[in-house]
């Protein structure tokens, strides 16, 4: 049996590889061992891993960064933002920040986003309503090697600011204290959106530490292997 | 330089400086070169806008947000 939480799934292929470790190995090897293996092939990969601390700072997978914003501003019931950013921020050099404004006044532009051009940059500073602001995040991502071209964002409302430092990569910061159920319900979203299960999820709010780093590593053939403060809570495959 | 724009890009010096914090906290592993160019160079590019735009009061104003953020992260 293995301490970690696995579907019947999960613990054939698992039993598969603790099997293959043991032939290689030529001593026995527990699930858990196997596991342990599992672990250490994925760090060695050096990947970007969903994550989220109880400092609110989130990295989200790529693709559903953006369904991760809309339920954070759903959660705090955020219908209009003050949207703030300048491309002076951009990391590139001066000319090609240039052609980046050109591009960017188009899509801004085009979403009836106000904004002003001086030597510095492009700046926009603007109230504007979230479907709106989803709608010219989408479009920008589009059209721009974002994490080279587009600047740190901030948007703000009474209740929250958020910083997207990059694609993906999510800070919030309430203006009040977030209450632990407030906070289980953002990490819930969290996993909810990198395809957790929900059984998976009840056991780990109900076990959430007020200090928590979550992990979510996708291990190839294996699924999502789940860890909290450095422990394997679970392996699961993706529905 | 108009006054709402030096206010402006104090506030962005702020929120960069403050994340830079946050992000060396992370015990997980980042892409390779997003501190330095997430943080790094649009921090570093702020202080050059300062450089030339500022006043001396800006200045002192920059010391003090930072200041003011060095002693909230480092008495956490």
């Amino acid at each position: 049996m293995s301490t970690v939480r696995v579907s019947p799934e999960t613990r054939l292929k698992l039993h598969k590889l603790a099997g293959l470790l043991q032939t290689w190995k030529g001593k026995s090897v527990s699930l858990d061992e196997a596991i342990r293996y599992l672990l250490s092939q994925s760090e060695k990969d050096m990947k970007i891993f969903p994550y989220a601390d109880y400092r609110l700072n989130f990295e989200c997978d790529k693709k559903v960064f953006l369904r991760f914003l809309q339920e954070v501003f759903h959660l705090f019931n955020v219908k209009e933002v003050f949207l703030s950013f300048t491309t002076l921020l951009s990391p590139i050099s001066e000319n090609k920040r240039k052609n980046v404004d050109i591009r960017l006044m188009e899509i801004l532009r085009k979403v009836n986003v106000p904004f002003e051009v001086d030597d510095d940059g492009l700046d926009v500073q603007s109230e504007i309503k979230v479907d709106k602001l989803i709608e010219l995040l989408k479009k920008i991502k589009e059209s721009f090697d974002w994490s080279n071209e587009i600047p740190p964002i901030s948007v703000e409302s009474k209740n929250i600011k958020l910083t997207i430092n990059d694609w993906g990569c999510l800070h919030i910061d309430p203006v009040k204290e977030l209450s632990n159920k407030e906070q289980k319900e953002l990490v819930k979203i969290f996993l909810e959106i990198h395809g957790l299960g929900k059984n998976t999820i009840r056991y780990v709010l109900d076990e959430l530490p007020r200090d928590f780093a979550i992990v979510v590593r996708p291990i190839k053939d294996f699924g999502l292997l789940l860890e909290v403060n450095g422990n394997v809570i679970s392996l699961e495959e993706v529905k | 330089m108009n006054r709402d724009k030096r206010k402006i890009m104090l506030k962005h010096l702020e929120g960069r400086f403050e994340q830079l914090f946050e992000h060396s906290l992370r015990e997980v592993v980042m892409p390779f070169d997003h501190i330095f160019k997430r943080h790094l160079i649009p921090l570093c590019k702020i202080l050059k806008w300062f450089e030339k735009n500022g006043t001396t009061k800006d200045h002192s104003e920059i010391v003090k947000v930072m200041t003011k953020i060095c002693t909230r992260k480092l008495t956490k």
